[in-house]
């Protein structure tokens, strides 16, 4: 059985390692996962001594099982808000770390069985890459990666509230409730895709076609959140500037393109002005990228325009971000 | 392939303050007053100095120039010394560039503040030289311990507008970049009421440079490219109005001109956007150039509007508009009338 005064002492002297492990690979999950243009939530973990006891007695009490046998000493956590956006961050995982092992626990249930479904990867940093080529004494260190939507979040946290197990032996009529609740979490986590997928592709509100162009962008150079009604009603103005609606259209077809193009000079203006963002707002909101392309495309409609419903000062400013060739 | 010069880029690293006394010519009793040490430069001030070089330089008043082999100033070498010694002889030659100013500058010219800045563009070393005119009230003190100016101080009197018009030359080595010019230069007004003229005595005969091309040329081109333009609009009354609205503009009293001044005062908007994307596939700059109207005389001296029935109506330089009158008719043809004695028929 467990020596737990061996656990204990084992745990004191690795805890801080993990602790310090989960810091670098937080921070740069956060800074790297912008660049495949989502935001998902990320929080970290050590388990708790009195936890890791608990798993090893239960564990010992099923098979051989020691200390070093656990892979969840740091658990890293990304609840993203859509299921396609899993594939995605199993791609980033998978160039990003070494991953030991993954579990896809939907891949794993028969049809005809519902169960909560997130991603499991036993992972190690890789020191290859340059932002982890100085923690060499932490490659060897195992932790876990949890992917999930917020609905498999969700159902996730309330069945642990209810102390809810599928192996549990409850009555029938209780067990179906339990069954018709999972199986909602499921179809939302659907449904939810499908109504991204469909919003994605909806023409008939400009702005709006627009902001979902601009959101994954804006938040591979940002790094950050934005604000949603801030962001509508600056590009419903911006778009009301253009006289006919081909124009308008040429915008929306080019934005991509216009990104893509100047990216390295988007990236730059984002890094080198990162302490300074409260003094130029426009750059924490993605319709920035409209002022700069019509900077480049439009500059007489913008000029022409814009004081009627933004600060001259502001242009100004953008303007200096952007600069001009010489 | 050129590299494009791009003022985003721009970073700042090294920064000196010298001023410059108002003085008589010939008079030498007083002197320029010289840092012996590089400014220090918080990130804050960094920031404000690369603004204002960006705003300056994206400014209408940008004029891409090159060194003129006649000229007799020294200061070319003085920057292309900075440039080559990637900034490490900046207190030195931006000493001997004010010593040159000084030494040019007379009684008509008020004091003045240099900052010669060394830094990068596009990657590449840069040198880049503002001069401010200050108000005599305006002074900068030298530190007696770090034997330099403070360059707050200078940001200061540039926010509070006791300099009137401040001058920016951004120089770089042209064979890195592939280009034919060797930098570029902006005369800014920083009070917009002040209404001095801003003369080509700071890049001609300081920084002994020239435009990268001959006005005469570039009014030509301008002219050319922007009638063709005109010549695209469909609709007939906005074509003449815009013909004649350019023909008064390349005759108005003014020593420099440009594409964008034009299309601000006499184009609607989204002509304005089309011109200035004409312009940009043609390669000819919006911003300001000097005016030699030299090659164009003629063609500017009359206005001809030929009709589709062959009848054709030739006006006299600024009487077209004031007495033809045009008015659209229904069907898409153009109404034109003029009341006046008939002078001869040939």
């Amino acid at each position: 059985m467990a020596n737990v005064q061996e656990i204990v002492d084992l745990w004191n002297e690795e805890q801080p390692k993990y602790e310090n492990l989960g810091k670098i690979v937080n921070a740069f999950i956060n800074s790297k996962i912008t660049d495949y243009e989502l935001l998902p939530e990320i929080h970290f973990r050590t388990k708790d001594l009195l936890s890791i006891i608990k798993k090893i007695k239960k564990k010992q009490a099923q098979k051989e099982y020691s200390f070093h046998h656990l892979n969840d000493k740091l658990g890293i956590r990304i609840i993203c808000s859509f299921q396609e956006e899993m594939e995605i961050i199993d791609k980033f995982l998978k160039e990003n770390f070494i991953i030991k092992n993954a579990e896809y626990k939907q891949e794993n249930l028969n049809f005809d069985k519902l169960d909560y479904v997130s991603n499991h990867y036993d992972a190690q940093i890789k020191c290859t890459l340059s932002e982890f080529e100085k923690y060499t004494e932490l490659e060897n260190l195992v932790f876990e990666i949890q992917v999930r939507t917020l609905n498999q979040h969700a159902w996730s946290n309330t069945a642990h509230s209810l102390s809810y197990k599928q192996e549990k032996d409850l009555p029938i009529k209780l067990k179906r409730k339990i069954y018709r609740l999972l199986s909602l979490y499921e179809l939302a986590d659907d449904e939810f895709s499908s109504v991204n997928k469909a919003l994605k592709e909806y023409q008939d509100d400009a702005a709006y076609t627009l902001l979902r162009k601009l959101e994954g962008k804006f938040y591979k150079f940002a790094k950050f959140d934005y604000d949603r009604e801030i962001s509508l009603s600056d590009i419903n103005i911006i778009l009301s500037y253009f006289e006919t609606d081909e124009e308008r259209q040429k915008l929306i077809n080019e934005i991509d393109n216009f990104i893509n193009i100047n990216e390295q000079k988007i990236q730059r203006i984002y890094d080198d002005n990162r302490n300074r963002f409260y003094e130029i707002l426009f750059l924490t909101q993605p319709e920035i990228f409209l002022i700069w392309y019509m900077l480049q495309n439009n500059p007489f409609t913008l000029d022409d325009n814009w004081a009627n419903d933004f600060d001259d000062e502001a242009l100004e400013q953008i303007k200096t971000l952007w600069g001009n060739d010489l | 392939m050129a590299i494009k010069l791009d003022t985003s880029t721009i970073t700042i690293e090294k920064i000196i303050v010298h001023s410059i006394p108002r003085h008589r010519k010939g008079d030498f009793t007083l002197e320029p007053q010289y840092s012996e040490q590089e400014s220090s430069l918080p990130d804050g001030l960094r920031v404000f100095f690369k603004d204002k070089v960006v705003q300056s330089l994206g400014s209408n008043k940008e004029l891409r120039v090159k060194y003129d082999g006649d000229s007799v100033s020294p200061v070319s070498t003085y920057i292309s010394q900075i440039i080559n010694s990637d900034g490490s002889d900046l207190i030195e030659q931006s000493k001997l560039i004010t010593k040159y100013l000084f030494e040019i500058q007379d009684g008509q010219n008020a004091s003045g503040i240099v900052v010669v800045i060394f830094g990068k563009i596009n990657d590449k070393g840069t040198c880049i030289i503002i001069k401010l005119e200050r108000d005599e009230g305006a002074q900068l003190e030298l530190d007696p311990v770090t034997k330099s100016f403070n360059i707050r101080d200078v940001k200061d009197l540039m926010l509070t507008r006791k300099t009137k018009i401040y001058k920016v030359g951004l120089f770089i080595d042209k064979a890195k970049f592939k280009v034919n010019y060797d930098g570029s230069t902006a005369d800014l007004q920083i009070d917009p009421k002040t209404k001095k003229v801003v003369t080509t005595w700071f890049i001609e005969k300081f920084l002994g440079c020239v435009p990268i091309e001959n006005p005469k040329t570039t009014t030509k081109k301008f002219y050319d490219y922007t009638t063709t333009f005109i010549q695209s609009v469909e609709d007939p009354i906005k074509k003449a109005k815009y013909t004649q609205d350019f023909n008064s503009y390349l005759q108005k009293n003014s020593q420099k001109i440009s594409a964008k001044e034009f299309a601000d005062d006499y184009m609607e908007t989204s002509d304005k956007d089309s011109y200035n994307k004409y312009l940009k596939e043609k390669k000819f700059r919006m911003s300001e150039f000097p005016k030699d109207n030299d090659y164009i005389e003629n063609k500017i001296k009359t206005i001809t509007m030929l009709f589709a029935n062959d009848i054709a109506i030739i006006g006299k330089k600024g009487t077209f508009d004031k007495n033809v009158k045009l008015e659209p008719q229904k069907d898409g043809t153009t109404k034109a009338e003029i009341v006046s004695k008939v002078k001869s028929v040939r």
